[in-house]
């Protein structure tokens, strides 16, 4: 589903990623974990066309998407919960799930879809007319998500949705990426928070400093020295 | 008291207030959109007045065809500003964008200054007839400026408001990054916005000509008046303008018959620096 390769990226003269491949196949589920500034989050924006990688391809689907711009790349079906949520915090719940859908051109597609999505969190549906701006911190993440799904992407792009949350929260959360996943979503899931990541994830990569360093089934990433001092503190 | 020298005055600045409210409305747009500041708005509704007095005293065309021809026209010059003047600079610092239309708004002043010399020009309206209203003195030209922007500053908000391209317009004002991922084009929204803009910029330039002459310098007042208005406002919020704009204008009207007509332009920037002072988010800002 998606294939990156060697993947070189700079914020100006400064390299954040180095020779990055990861791939993931059709429905799978499966995790980057990695410290703050290790890249996780340039990553996700390079997938997304909002960072153009120096060198390197992003394929999806087949199709190379590293040169497309960013509603190009929504429109071949990548969804994006960034780390900031970046919410419209002035519109209401509803709005923002109606901009999530805003390429839907029917009024039926759409209200099938904002029943489906609502279906995954009804804490939103008893809010759909409250600004954005003033919901809590899990709610906003809730609806971060719930916005990308109104596009009914073909693959998700999860950045730290456990950040900030309270435990209870995250278990909610793990719960319904699980849903998704188990309902045919592909997703990428980046986290600081490696014990979340290692639970739900089949399949693992660990970046240190722009490089990827370790990879491979979450069992034997779990079982690696460098994970278990570094993000477990075992 | 006089009531019949208060009526008038509040007619006055009722045309005055409306012409505020469609332009504050235009560069509340422009920055609550893109956080532009484009000091070249005042010159696109010059450029709409002289344009409006070339095409019916050269063309031989009539008030309104000529206003709608130069309000399309203008619309469309409202792309180059964005591709030439806003878009080659946003990824730098918000002074680059600044400059880059102050530089816009001084070719624009002094081309014009060439090709129409600085005298005033008056444009021929059709139906300017003079009603008495009470004891008020009121022209049909002036009625059919104030329906005019009220009529335009509505269908603005209406599609802001009800508009799927309105609703992206503002979600990309709210969270640019946020509306790029859920696959806005907000290339695109930059392109309309300033095209309404300038469209709403070139229509206050026609309307102007209504109840006064068409002159080259009447852009760098209008855009400080514009800028108070949006200040006052709370800068971006298309609302809120309009009943500062209202507001002011007839205040203004009403200082200068009352008090000193030699300080009613002091007025606005009073007016602007005691908001300032006590609110610096402007009176319907967010913080
Ligand atoms: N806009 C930016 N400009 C310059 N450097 C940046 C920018 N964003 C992130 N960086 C740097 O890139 C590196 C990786 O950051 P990021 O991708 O946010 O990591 P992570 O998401 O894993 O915490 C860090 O060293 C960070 O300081
Ligand atoms: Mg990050």
């Amino acid at each position: 589903m998606l294939e990156i390769d060697s993947l070189n990226v700079s914020y100006g003269r400064v390299q954040v990623l180095f020779d990055v491949s990861i791939s993931l196949g059709e429905g799978e589920l499966v995790t980057v974990i990695g410290a703050n500034g290790a890249g996780k989050t340039t990553l996700l924006l390079t997938v997304s066309g909002v960072l153009r990688p120096q060198t390197g391809t992003i394929t999806l689907a087949g199709e190379r998407i590293d040169n497309l711009r960013p509603h190009e790349i929504v429109g071949l079906g990548v969804g994006h919960v960034p780390q900031g949520k970046e919410l419209f915090p002035a519109m209401t719940v509803l709005e923002n799930l109606e901009m999530g859908a805003h390429r839907v051109k029917a009024d039926k597609e759409y209200r099938e879809r904002l029943e489906r999505v609502l279906g995954y969190f009804p804490r939103l549906s008893e809010r759909v007319r409250q600004r954005a701006g003033t919901l809590s911190g899990g709610e906003q993440q809730m609806l971060a998500i719930a916005r990308a799904l109104m596009a009914a992407p073909r693959l998700l792009l999860l950045d730290e949705p456990s950040a900030g949350l309270a435990p209870i929260i995250v278990d909610q959360l793990a719960e319904i990426i699980l849903d998704l996943n188990r309902a045919g979503l592909t997703v990428l899931l980046v986290e600081q928070n490696a014990f979340l990541a290692l639970e739900l994830a089949r399949r693992a990569y660990v970046m240190e400093s722009g490089i990827v360093v370790e990879s491979g089934e979450t069992g034997s990433v779990l079982e690696s020295d460098l994970v278990r001092r570094a993000y477990l503190g075992l | 008291m006089n009531w019949d020298i208060v009526f008038q005055q509040l007619w006055n600045g009722l045309l005055n207030g409306s012409i505020y409210v469609i332009f504050a409305a235009g560069l509340s747009l422009v920055f609550g959109v893109m956080r532009v500041i484009n000091m070249a708005h005042g010159e696109l509704t010059m450029l709409g007045a002289m344009l409006l007095f070339t095409v019916t005293s050269g063309l031989g065309l009539g008030y309104f065809t000529g206003a709608a021809l130069v309000v399309i026209l203008m619309a469309l010059a409202g792309f180059l500003v964005n591709r030439v003047t806003v878009r080659p600079f946003l990824g730098h610092s918000e002074l680059v964008v600044i400059l880059s239309t102050v530089a816009l708004s001084f070719m624009l002043l002094n081309g014009s200054l060439v090709v129409w010399g600085s005298e005033p020009k008056g444009v021929d309206e059709p139906f300017n007839e003079i009603v008495k209203v009470g004891g008020v003195y009121v022209t049909t030209a002036g009625m059919l400026l104030v329906g005019v922007c009220f009529t335009a500053v509505l269908g603005l908000y209406l599609m802001l408001t009800h508009t799927k391209l309105g609703k992206k317009t503002r979600a990309t004002g709210q969270n640019l990054l946020g509306a790029r991922l859920i696959g806005i084009n907000t290339t695109a929204v930059y392109d309309t916005t300033l095209i309404v803009a300038s469209g709403l910029a070139a229509l206050a330039g026609v309307l102007i000509v209504l109840v006064s002459a068409a002159s080259p310098n009447l852009g760098q007042p209008l855009l400080i008046t514009g800028f108070a208005v949006v200040i006052v406002a709370g800068m971006g919020n298309v609302a809120g303008a309009v009943a500062v704009g209202l507001f002011l204008g007839v205040t203004e009207a009403l200082f200068g018959q009352f008090i000193s007509t030699y300080y009613r332009q002091g007025y606005l920037y009073v007016v602007m620096i005691i908001v300032l002072l006590l609110r610096p988010q402007g009176l319907f800002g967010r913080r």
